[in-house]
């Protein structure tokens, strides 16, 4: 019983990753139909920046913190502005694919270049200590997950209903060309969205690297799992991805515990296939088809 | 005159080169050390892949970011198949081309329902998940170490060696150039481009997005499972090392940097992508050179080399390697025979058109209510009303394009439903509001379209340009050009439809539609953008098919063409039909006057 309760505590703290990240998808493509395929290798270089801050330059946790998250959004806002903004043309446009994909190599490769193959862990400000839950143990570590996550996810709320920038989102993400009828840069809002998105993979990565080992490769399965609860959920329903992460989280520990380990990775996106012939659009998708072609 | 010469010589030019250089490239096995002719047949393997992606990416709009996958599943299916159960190279290579076709099928049947940036992505799993499996089911695989002892292939008592597995490789290389440029050249590669530029036109005309983009998506499957079985087979030994994801992006790499959609493409792409490391001797940051070369691609050659040179050829030398031959078949006049007995087999006694309370609401929006007229067979049924009316909702519940929530039609005396596509089936053509034209294909291409489903091509028949496939070809593009005839279109049919002027785009759209051989055209604003010869042209054309027996329903904002043309009129206001009658008597009548222009004090309130 207790192994089943901390199989499921720590399915939802990858769950909880899974969530952050996939949101970032959601972020930018409610607002203008487009993601960054390179969400992953985001991810990846806010969990090397941060092992990299406070590993070789010796900067304190919070400051490091701060800093690797600030980084990776505003090197999301750079990916708007050179591999977005040229290829947005549309719902059939696929350039912007193209282009977000060969970001995420470029990142990958010279993230290698700078960073070498290692792998590292940024020692948890958490500690190492155990919390005890009905005979279950967790690592404070993994804990922390929670906490931060859910008010990471109040504070987003709180911006798209409360601040002027996350009404424009909202607006844009309903119907762009009123929303530049009504003297709104929609440009600009997109690129709010992308900086969002960004300090999601960044915090994301970051947060990774409290608990998990990370190397520059881990950035692609990452983004792509991520993807996966993105698609399962469809993109534009946020709660409905956060659920699914979580899910797939918990999910995902208990295939590697009690089917195999080795092939986790197949059944997930096995899942993911089979959902799609059932459901092309994602489970949760909340768009209702009007034409019949 | 000059342009046409130039263009002949350089058209007998084209074979006369590609013999040579087959010439040139069939020697070098023998003129050439082992390690350039690794990279030639290297070149070849890419350029057998490529071809697919081509008809894929360029073709079908469709970016697989996962073929080097089912690379692996045809290597890794011939060599487990003659390794540990000792068949031969011609049966092993079958057994893998067929489980790639089969893997290929499994993943592309949902992603192009989901489509888009949903298929790109599940592609990239696709090619993750075969990498992983490669290496962790080494019970099979073989693990990080791969198969070695692959055998060559041998023919009666022949042994392949590399040199002349170079040569196969080359020609099966040649044969899939040729397949591919066959599938361009036929009503599948119109379709794939079609349903890829717009998918609504492309169902207004019968044709489903699914079938032509699924087998896209199974020969690229077939030729990527064909690549792989013989460089397994060559190589003699695989390891899932040649298989990760950015070996798949380097295949969608060779496509859009030699030019998707283009024949060559392909070739120079992997010709590039082959010798540019050899040269730059470069061993980090190999991959952010080729994402860098990516990105490049997409800002500043978007068509890729050979688009870009085809491009330029065109505008600079007036040359064109065309898709399409030129020359007709009969110089006939347009007396329409043809067109005229394809419209009277489809006409019924009926009323044509039978509407009864139709209802289609938007959320809280009533677009139309209890909607209800008869259009009668052979005649010109108009549409009018104000901005917002519902007229063009109502052409898209009759077209199929909507589903009314209540209410009843008739066509010909039998009941009408169903989605765009099939209603298209049953005889009813559109055109729509703003000019659906398919802008990649030529205006003759455009009208050949129309007639894809009609003309009920055969795929093998296709690829391989069978002779009964070329006057089936000759017979459409005839007939296409009698359609261009009739609306009469002077301007050159080879070009493309991006550009042509405004007014022309609705006519060809007009004549693309009658290409479907229907019995009922439904015309939405067809005269808008026209100029006033042009509009003149369109009223003789819509008398001329009625003529034909064809019962047209237009809608139209012209008040003085409308009441030329047409035979009756409805008139809708908020959804709602305010009478139905001879539109000299209608457009006269006090409450239509209303609807247009208000009632007087609603007016002066308005200008107040």
């Amino acid at each position: 019983m207790s192994l089943v309760l901390q199989l499921i505590i720590s399915g939802l703290a990858v769950g909880c990753l899974y969530a952050v990240i996939a949101l970032g998808y959601s972020l930018t493509y409610v607002v203008n139909g487009t993601l960054n395929m390179s969400q992953g290798q985001l991810v990846m270089v806010g969990g090397v920046l941060l092992f990299g801050f406070t590993e070789h330059a010796g900067l304190p946790f919070p400051l490091a913190f701060a800093a690797s998250i600030i980084v990776v959004a505003l090197l999301n806002l750079v990916i708007e502005r050179l591999a977005i903004r040229k290829f947005d043309k549309g719902a059939n446009s696929v350039e912007w694919v193209l282009s977000t994909i060969a970001v995420g190599i470029i990142i990958q490769d010279v993230a290698l270049y700078f960073n070498g193959p290692d792998e590292g862990v940024v020692p948890s400000p958490a500690g190492n200590g155990m919390l005890r839950i009905a005979e279950a143990g967790i690592y404070w570590k993994e804990f922390i997950f929670f906490p931060i996550v859910g008010i990471l996810l109040a504070l987003l709320i709180l911006f798209y209903q409360k601040s002027h920038w996350g009404l424009w989102l909202r607006a844009t993400a309903d119907n762009r060309t009123a929303v530049e009828m009504m003297g709104i840069n929609s440009g600009r809002v997109v690129a709010v969205a992308y900086v969002l998105s960004g300090l999601l993979a960044g915090i994301g990565g970051a947060l990774m690297s409290t608990n998990y080992a990370v190397s520059v490769d881990v950035g692609l399965p990452l983004g792509l799992k991520a993807i996966s609860v993105a698609i399962l959920a469809g993109v534009n329903n946020p709660k409905g991805i956060v659920g699914t992460g979580l899910l797939l989280g918990v999910a995902e520990v208990f295939i590697g515990q009690y089917v195999s380990t080795a092939f986790r990775e197949m059944f997930v996106y096995g899942i993911v296939i089979l959902v799609l012939y059932w459901k092309p659009m994602g489970l949760f998708n909340v768009r209702k088809t009007l034409v019949k072609v | 005159m000059n342009g046409i010469n130039k263009s002949r010589i350089f058209r007998r030019s084209v074979p006369v080169g590609g013999i040579v250089a087959a010439a040139a490239l069939v020697s070098a096995a023998w003129t050439t050390d082992t390690y350039m002719l690794n990279l030639f047949f290297t070149i070849g393997i890419y350029v057998i892949t490529c071809v697919g992606m081509n008809i894929l990416v360029g073709y079908c709009g469709i970016v697989s970011i996962g073929h080097a996958g089912l690379m692996a599943a045809g290597a890794y299916t011939s060599a487990i198949a003659s390794t540990q159960y000792g068949l031969n190279f011609w049966l092993s290579a079958l057994a893998g081309i067929a489980v790639s076709l089969l893997i290929g099928s499994i993943i592309a049947i949902p992603t192009i329902k989901a489509g888009g940036v949903y298929l790109s992505m599940i592609t990239i799993a696709f090619g993750v998940v075969v990498h992983e499996a490669l290496i962790r089911w080494d019970v099979v695989t073989g693990g990080p170490l791969g198969i070695s002892g692959i055998p060559k292939p041998k023919l009666g008592g022949y042994d392949f060696d590399l040199q002349s597995m170079y040569v196969l490789v080359l020609v099966i290389a040649a044969a899939s150039l040729v397949l591919a440029y066959n599938i361009r050249r036929s009503a599948w590669g119109r379709s794939m481009i079609a349903t890829k530029e717009n998918e609504i036109a492309a169902a207004s005309l019968g044709i489903r997005k699914f079938k032509p983009q699924f087998v896209g998506f199974a020969v690229s499957s077939v030729l990527a499972g064909l690549a792989g079985t013989l460089y397994a087979h060559t190589n003699s030994f695989i390891s899932p090392d040649t298989y990760h994801f950015q070996a798949s992006v380097q295949l969608v790499l060779i496509v859009i940097l030699g030019g998707s959609g283009t024949l060559l493409g392909p070739v120079i792409g992997a010709i590039i992508l082959v010798f540019l490391p050899e040269l730059l001797e470069m061993e980090k940051l190999r991959m952010a050179l080729y994402g860098g070369i990516m990105f490049a691609v997409l800002y500043f050659l978007p068509k890729g080399i050979m688009g870009t040179l085809n491009d330029w050829l065109e505008a600079r030398l007036g040359l064109k390697l065309a898709t399409q031959e030129d020359g007709r078949l009969i110089n006939a006049t347009s007396d329409g025979t043809l067109f005229e007995q394809e419209i009277k087999s489809r006409i019924g006694k009926a009323a044509a058109l039978r509407l009864d309370n139709i209802h289609k609401s938007f959320g809280g929006l009533k677009a139309l209510s209890d909607v209800s007229f008869a259009v009668t067979a052979g005649t010109i049924h108009s549409l009018v009303g104000p901005n917002g009316a519902g007229k063009t909702t109502l052409l898209n519940v009759i077209s199929g394009l909507y589903a009314a929530e209540s209410g009843t039609m008739e066509l010909h005396g039998t009941s009408l439903s169903g989605s765009l596509s099939s209603v298209s089936g049953l005889g009813i053509a559109r055109t729509f509001q703003h000019s659906r034209l398919f802008k990649e294909l030529t205006v003759l291409e455009n009208v050949m379209t129309g007639m894809t489903v009609k003309a009920k091509t055969g795929l093998g028949a296709a690829m391989l340009r069978t002779p009964g496939q070329r006057r089936k070809e000759k017979l459409l593009r005839e007939k296409a050009h009698l359609l261009l005839d009739l609306i009469g279109f002077e301007g050159n049919r080879h070009m493309s439809a991006s550009q042509l002027p405004y007014g022309h785009q609705r006519m060809v759209e007009i004549a693309r539609a009658l290409a479907t051989g229907p019995s009922v055209l439904l015309l939405d604003e067809p005269a808008a953008g026209m100029t006033a010869a042009e509009i003149k042209q369109l009223e003789d054309l819509l008398k001329q098919l009625v003529h034909y027996g064809l019962t047209i329903v237009l809608i139209e904002h012209h008040m003085d063409f409308v009441q030329r043309v047409s035979d009756a009129v409805t008139v809708l206001d908020f959804g709602r039909v305010i009478g139905t009658g001879k539109p000299e008597e209608l457009l006269n009548d006090p409450r239509v006057i209303q609807a247009y222009l208000g009632k007087e004090e609603v007016a002066a309130d308005a200008e107040r």
